[in-house]
């Protein structure tokens, strides 16, 4: 957790505008502590001072004062080239329901994985990276309670990083 | 305290800095140093498309060690 790391990586964003025009996925570049937990990247911003590396990676009751907990697949290299075959019998427009993995923003807590996310929406756009929903309807699943998500307001469209995708089927 | 930003360098100026807050714990940050003037400094951990979304901002007196980075020793996840 001591080793100092710049990362580059992608989000999902909801937009509440009428139109859309979105053309690539936003890019963050983040600088921190970071360490590994199965398939989460943990970036520590702000830690205590003065605890053990090895407290900070084995007691998972450590609390995070600032930082993010990210998807592996949200990193910006492996996202523009992540290769997937989830999406090949879903056309736009199509009304679907998407399981995805969510960036955390983590304040003092001991939180060391990713959110995730079930949105019913309408598809209207597949590009090489990322998928755009209209009218998404979101709860995150998982922690619990199953919360709507997002907490305010209702967005017109979600755009999700296909790499963030774990699961995608048709509504009938 | 000596400053470390330098004037119109693009240069980005890392740091990791050891400060103390107003619960009285010591905590370590670290990040871009962005601004510095005669009471603080504001460190910036978090970016989206070139616009910071995430910084402190931390009261000189507060600082109890501040270290620049070697930027080109940093190690990337991109």
């Amino acid at each position: 957790m001591d080793k100092i790391y710049n990362i580059k990586y992608v989000d999902a964003s909801y937009s509440y505008e009428e139109s859309i025009n979105q053309t690539k996925l936003d890019l963050f570049e983040a600088y921190g502590y970071v360490e590994k937990n199965k398939n989460n990247i943990v970036i520590t911003f702000i830690k205590k001072h003065g605890i053990s590396e090895e407290k900070q990676n084995h007691d998972k009751e450590v609390n995070i004062i600032n930082g993010l907990v990210i998807p592996d697949t949200s990193l910006a290299s492996i996202s523009s080239a992540y290769k997937t075959n989830i999406l090949d019998n879903i056309k736009i427009n199509y009304a679907v329901s998407v399981t995805w993995r969510d960036v955390v923003h983590v304040e003092n807590l001991p939180r060391y994985d990713c959110s995730v996310m079930y949105t019913e929406g309408i598809l209207v756009k597949i590009e090489s990276d990322y998928v755009i929903l209209k009218d998404p309807k979101t709860i995150r699943t998982y922690p619990t309670p199953v919360k709507n998500h997002p907490g305010s307001g209702l967005p017109t469209y979600l755009v999700i990083p296909i790499s963030f995708i774990t699961d995608i089927e048709v509504v009938k | 305290m000596k400053k470390l930003l330098v004037k119109d360098s693009d240069e980005n100026v890392i740091v990791d800095v050891i400060f103390r807050a107003d619960d009285n714990n010591e905590y370590e940050c670290v990040g871009v140093l962005v601004e510095e003037n005669d009471n603080l400094i504001e460190v910036a951990f978090n970016s989206k498309n070139g616009e910071i979304v995430d910084s402190i901002n931390i009261k000189r007196a507060d600082i109890i060690s501040i270290n620049v980075l070697d930027s080109s020793k940093i190690e990337k996840l991109t």
